[in-house]
């Protein structure tokens, strides 16, 4: 028999205008979702971890949608009710491939639109009217580059979704397939593309590339998933068959390996660290417990594995004999997920079983980003810091603070020998807990590596350990303090090149609406005037100079956030810091807060308030006033000094009112004490200093150690508070 | 022409069809008879491109079925069970549909066609009794104006007036447009009068086809007597089938040809003798002994 060689096409109209109608009310749902996700009202917790979703705008529904249109898509040859139909039509597999690919990239394009309707009708209109933020919102740049990565995923999901519906039947193991599959993606993904510690990253292993290539590698990495699950999944369908409708996969061997993949997103589930971040660094309360390898870690994510896989075996067989039999191949999931554990440990293995000490120690590096060495000085977008800055809230998010440390990143050779000594101490007293480096990677490149680590040794014999300590506990403590006594790591960690054009990324209270803009100005010029062991204090890098004044602390990034730096507003910046306290009155003022106060205390409803002063000569003292029947007069002087509201300036002394807690409850009750976060600040002459001393009866903030807010006791009108933050530049204990 | 070669085909360890051979003409009513389970329907979707043959080959002009658009535009599809593009769909859309995958799909005979059947092309056909649906699927497919037409037991389920104008409109289609149809019925009487050719499967084999009406001259039944007794053998010359006596009455059953048999009969001076028709399912319970099968088995 002649075979006649035809071309068959890619796409038919006529179908994937079929296909589009199919697909209509799943694309409708999702471009509404992603319409009133832009406006941040809908913010529910995505299916799947790991979704991209950008700060204030939620764009994780455009994966799923994909993800559910290859299935949708898929399902029309892989259902019964539909396989005659489509089974017969005269049309070849590849075209209904090729149609269906259309038709979901068509109302992809809707949901995406909507996404954009949505962010832009956000930004244009709702956003005028807020005051603050509670997360700083990325640049548009940025907003775009997320979009574009949610689409990329989408496709490897719409891949995946296809993928799995051509290879398997049965409704329940399809379902439980697609999901685990899309959390094995997010495996992948953070697999592929996390560059930090304590993160496992393939690519960091390896393709050591320099920092600035990251980016590029990353999208060629997702350009590849995204690519391979498309035709992975066109070749599934075309080979999928009719006869194989309603069984669990198309052959054994599938199903085997759909078991394996559920299996093994339960193990990485269970372990120790989120499924997507295999981590044997931290416990479930994400505390360093380097011994808690290999129980919590391997044992019980291996059983909860086998209990899921046994589950899933069981019904999707529909036999209990048959589901049993098949936990024969249960073992081909408990070598990947040990080999995936183990190699996580190889790459960023902890081996306190290496000796570091004088005679094998060569050098030390530290990392210049001087962010990743004082923990307290970083965010980490949903981690709170140790500081409540500006009410309390993270003022970044999790894309914003993506750029901590990932340019621009610097390792500094230390030579100070004391230092060396501390460390090899630190380490043999148990202090530091070292992970070793993959021995191929060359000292020389070392430093593109990408691990975000504190102190990294370099061996005699040529191997890296990264030392890691906690940098609030007394050897980081010591370690820092040493580290910056070497002039040139100080200067490096203090670079100001890194903010040219720099913005102040605080909530919107400073976002441009109050002349923020001048405020960041200012404060650049005064950076680079101070010398770097001045900058290494307003930077909060330096451990001594416990009070020195501190009126208040911003952020400043570079353009598109890669950078960022936290600065505290002291004397050594006044001019910043006087605009900063006008700004801050100004904000309050609008928002009504001097007014509010004025009406709280003339209706006696305020029972206690803090407050702070600090002299023109530096000298600091710290206050209450708290219910008793003769305080109010107390009340009615600050009432008498808001009314005033004078703005403080860099002659005058201030006095600050801030952690108002103002609860509005009678005496006789017990009640919590509540933080409006509002600072108030208030210039007065030295004769109004003088009166207030006497008033209120300050004390000296080294006499009474900052303590943490408690909730009172019945009588709550006798508690006083003092702040745990602010005053100093120390790290709270 | 529709050829197939070996067609063997299984479903794990179940063989549905085992090295089934056969050929189709342009232009005639195949029909396909055989109990539930006998791999008609499996035939059918192997015929239509829904499943890809284990071994052998299904040819339509000369081109393989299986993911071949080229090949399944010759054909059009009326499953046993309907299938729909969408839970709601009317026949109206079903039509849009067939309309957008067969370019020779014709809105007039389709219209003309729910006219004939009095069925409403906008109502949801879920809604449908399970011969309104019989009729849709029919309607459907014949719209199609393909060359071949595959009716997976149609009839089934027909009332007798719906039944006869479905007969009626299979007749045009063939005579009109040299159309192939290939209808599979478990009843032989359903195709008795409609078929000219049938073929009939047993447990995924194919143990007998033949003309319809070569099957209905070539056997037929001689009643016949003489003074004096008579044997089998006295009918050497003659094939025969089935030889059973009543008393003096010899029964015959005979494949040949009438007017030789009947010459060479009344040579031998019969006492009695009558020449008489067999029913299509006489013709196959003979034909199906002879082959070492029982009918009532298989039907």
């Amino acid at each position: 028999m002649e075979t006649v060689n035809r071309k068959v096409k890619l796409f038919d109209r006529a179908f994937m205008m079929e296909m589009f109608r199919a697909l209509l009310p799943l694309g409708v749902v999702f471009a509404v979702l992603e319409l009133l996700g832009a406006f941040n009202i809908v913010n529910l917790a995505s299916v799947t971890m790991g979704i991209q979703n950008t700060s204030s705008v939620y764009s994780g529904y455009i994966t799923l949608y994909f993800a559910l249109a290859g299935y949708i898509a898929a399902a029309k040859l892989r259902k019964k009710h539909f396989s005659n139909l489509y089974g017969c039509i005269p049309l070849a597999k590849r075209t209904i491939w090729g149609s269906s690919l259309l038709a979901a990239l068509m109302w992809g394009a809707v949901v995406v639109c909507a996404h954009i309707a949505g962010y832009a009708l956000f930004w244009g209109v709702i956003a005028k009217g807020i005051n603050s933020f509670s997360t700083v919102p990325p640049s548009h740049y940025e907003h775009i580059l997320s979009l574009l990565r949610v689409i990329l995923t989408g496709i490897a999901a719409y891949g995946a979704g296809y993928l799995f519906t051509s290879v398997t039947g049965g409704t329940v193991s399809l379902l439980v397939a697609l999901f685990s599959t899309l959390l094995c993606l997010s495996f992948v993904e953070s697999m592929l593309f996390t560059w930090s510690l304590p993160e496992f990253s393939l690519t960091a292993l390896l393709l050591p590339v320099h920092p600035s290539m990251r980016e590029i590698i990353d999208w060629i990495w997702g350009v590849l998933l995204a690519a391979g699950l498309l035709i992975a999944s066109y070749f599934a369908f075309i080979r999928s068959r009719a006869e194989s409708i309603g069984k669990p996969a198309g052959s054994k061997a599938l199903h085997i390996a759909i078991g394996t993949i559920i299996g093994l997103c339960a193990c990485f589930i269970a372990s120790t660290a989120q499924v997507s971040n295999l981590s044997l660094r931290t416990d479930l309360n994400g505390t360093f417990d380097p011994f808690s390898v290999p129980f919590k870690t391997i044992i019980i994510p291996i059983l909860i594995g086998l209990i899921v896989y046994g589950i899933y075996m069981c019904i999707s067989r529909r036999s209990f004999k048959n589901g049993l039999r098949m936990l024969a191949f249960y073992p081909i999931t408990i070598v990947v997920f040990v080999v995936t554990a183990f190699l996580s440990t190889e790459v960023v293995g902890l081996d306190n079983s290496v000796v570091i000490d004088f005679d094998t120690l060569d050098c030390a590096f530290v990392a210049g980003n001087a962010s990743e060495l004082f923990a307290d000085s970083a965010y980490y977008g949903y981690y709170d810091s140790d500081y409540g800055f500006l009410g309390g809230d993270n003022p970044l998010d999790e894309v914003s603070c993506k750029g901590i440390g990932a340019d621009g990143e610097q390792y500094y050779e230390l030579r100070d020998p004391r230092l060396l000594e501390t460390i090899v101490r630190a380490y043999k007293e148990g202090e530091l807990y070292a992970y070793y480096e993959n021995g191929l990677i060359d000292a020389a490149v070392y430093g593109w590596f990408g691990i975000d680590s504190q102190i990294v040794v370099r061996l005699k014999d040529g191997r890296h350990y990264t030392l890691i300590f906690y940098p609030s506990s007394e050897m980081g403590m010591k370690l820092r303090s040493r580290i910056l006594k070497d002039d040139g790591y100080v200067d490096m960690a203090t670079d100001m090149t890194r903010f040219e054009n720099a913005h102040i990324a605080t909530p919107a209270v400073f976002d441009g609406r109050i002349n923020g803009e001048s405020l960041a100005e200012t404060l650049l010029n005064e950076l680079r005037a101070l010398t770097p062991s001045e900058r290494a204090k307003v930077f909060g890098m330096t451990a001594g100079d416990r009070y020195f004044v501190h009126y208040g602390s911003v952020f400043i990034a570079s353009p598109m956030n890669k950078c960022m730096q936290l600065v505290y507003l002291t004397d050594l910046t006044p001019k910043s810091s006087a605009l900063y306290m006008r700004l801050c009155n100004e904000y309050e003022r609008e928002k009504g807060t001097f007014e509010y106060l004025e009406n709280a205390m003339a209706e006696r409803k305020i029972d206690s308030a803090a407050m702070t002063l600090i002299g023109k000569d530096g000298s600091v003292l710290c206050g209450g006033i708290y219910s008793e029947e003769h305080t109010q007069r107390q009340l009615d002087y600050i009432s008498e000094l808001l009314k005033n509201g004078a703005s403080p300036t860099e002659s005058e002394n201030v006095l600050f009112l801030y952690d108002w807690y103002t609860c509005e409850i009678n005496h006789a009750g017990a009640g919590y004490l509540i933080s409006n976060e509002t600072k108030i600040y208030i210039g007065i002459s030295d004769e109004k200093l003088a009166e207030i001393i006497e008033l209120f009866g300050f004390y000296k903030p080294e006499e009474f150690p900052p303590t943490e807010v408690e909730k009172p006791d019945d009588d709550w009108t006798d508690v006083f508070v003092l702040p745990e933050y602010g005053i100093n530049g120390s790290l709270p204990q | 022409m529709i050829e197939i070669k070996n067609l063997t085909k299984g479903f794990g360890e179940l063989i549905a069809l085992n090295n089934v051979s056969c050929t189709i003409p342009d232009g005639c009513i195949f029909g396909l008879v055989g109990a539930n389970g006998a791999g008609k329907s499996t035939l059918l979707r192997l015929l239509s491109g829904i499943y890809k043959p284990d071994f052998g080959s299904i040819t339509v002009f000369n081109e393989e079925v299986y993911d071949n658009p080229y090949a399944k535009a010759h054909i059009a599809f009326a499953p046993d069970t309907m299938s729909l593009v969408n839970s709601s769909a009317s026949l109206k859309r079903m039509a849009k549909f067939y309309k957008a995958c067969y370019k020779s799909f014709s809105d007039e005979k389709f219209d003309k066609l729910c006219k004939m059947f009095n069925l409403n092309k906008t109502k949801r056909i879920r809604s449908f009794s399970k011969g309104m649906i019989r009729q849709a699927q029919t309607i459907l497919a014949l719209s199609c104006n393909a060359d071949i037409t595959l009716l997976d037991e149609t009839f089934d389920g027909l009332d007798p007036i719906v039944r006869n104008a479905a007969k009626k409109l299979i007749y045009s289609e063939v005579c009109d447009r040299n159309a192939t149809i290939i209808i599979t019925s478990h009843s032989l009487r359903e195709l008795e009068d409609t078929c000219d050719r049938l073929a009939m499967l047993y447990r995924g084999g194919l143990v007998f086809q033949s003309d319809v009406n070569e099957l209905k001259t070539k056997l037929f039944k001689v009643q016949v007597a003489f003074s004096d007794d008579c044997t089998k053998e006295k009918f050497a010359g003659l094939d025969v089938v089935s030889f059973t006596k009543s008393g003096s009455v010899a029964n015959l059953i005979i494949r040949g040809d009438k007017d030789e048999t009947e010459s060479s009969i009344r040579a031998m001076n019969p006492v009695l003798f009558e020449l008489l028709p067999l029913s299509l399912e006489e013709v196959f319970v003979y034909e199906m002994d002879s082959l070492g099968y029982r009918y009532d088995e298989i039907m």
